[in-house]
């Protein structure tokens, strides 16, 4: 469950143009959606899902990255993709501070040994300072990509 | 009040293993605490009040962890640390004579987590 196995290419978001909550989950879900994910469901209901799964716990949980995330029977391997606010969004964090990283996972509903990999990967790249650094500074879509792919091919 | 050091094993009974809800719980009791405190899954030690650190550890359900907590308030923090696990049924503690057969059965469930189908049924998290 390397990042670049579950991450949307062409769903990834340079520069969130949200400033909530509820604000970025639905624009990186309706990312998703553009980018042919989610056929045959309403993308309405995946970000009903993944806002109370935050009620339950932000998912902000500090460093300056969040992993918002949730189960859905409409996806049938896990799906994600990657997001930057430069400005940073209030997302209710474990330490008070503003988000500025987030990967939204969406899994199918029996497969939690997935989900828990998926979560493996990704908080050893969110772990590393330099790596959501770069992130933040990306110049493009495409430079995102190339440090996913780099951490993968390069774990710390 | 002097320093001690405590560890306690634990298995994981949740079928959705020791996932994020869990995980950012344990932490935030952990932060309360001046303890030095860590969450160990065979040669992988984490930071017990770090949830980045703790989802390294990828525990799914059976895999057994050891909780070790060192410092002043070190058994207040383990009696905490076990409530959450306890309360959210992620986790139970493993009497000694138990670990040999959760040994076995922990390592036959890490081999079924590895395949595509794990076939846990679901459950919110």
């Amino acid at each position: 469950m390397r990042m670049s196995d579950f991450v949307v290419r062409e769903a990834i978001i340079l520069d969130l143009a949200a400033t909530t909550k509820e604000g970025v989950i639905r624009e990186m879900v309706e990312s998703l959606r553009a980018a042919g994910m989610f056929r045959g469901a309403d993308p309405e209901d995946i970000v009903r899902a993944i806002l109370k799964r935050e009620l339950l716990g932000s998912t902000g949980i500090g460093r300056r990255v969040a992993i918002p995330h949730t189960k859905h029977n409409s996806v049938e391997r896990l799906i994600g993709t990657v997001a930057v606010s430069k400005g940073g969004v209030a997302f209710d964090s474990l330490d008070g501070e503003p988000v500025n990283v987030f990967v939204l996972l969406v899994s199918p509903q029996d497969r939690p040994g997935d989900h828990l990999r998926a979560l493996e990967n990704v908080s050893r790249c969110l772990r590393d300072d330099g790596f959501v650094r770069s992130l933040r500074h990306a110049p493009s879509r495409e430079a995102i990509w190339a440090l996913l792919d780099d951490a993968d091919h390069h774990p710390t | 009040m002097h320093e001690t050091s405590q560890q306690r094993k634990v298995v994981v009974i949740n079928p959705e293993g020791f996932h994020m809800r869990p995980i950012a719980a344990f932490a935030e009791t952990a932060l309360r605490f001046q303890s030095h405190i860590t969450v160990s899954r065979a040669n992988h030690e984490a930071d017990g009040k770090s949830p980045l650190s703790l989802m390294g550890l990828a525990a799914g359900q059976g895999t057994e962890l050891l909780v070790k907590v060192a410092g002043l308030d070190a058994q207040a923090a383990l009696k905490a640390l076990l409530d959450v696990l306890g309360s959210l049924s992620v986790a139970a503690e493993v009497r000694e004579q138990e670990v040999e057969e959760g040994n076995r059965a922990s390592e036959s469930r890490d081999k079924e987590n590895g395949t595509l189908d794990s076939g846990f049924p679901g459950s919110g998290h």
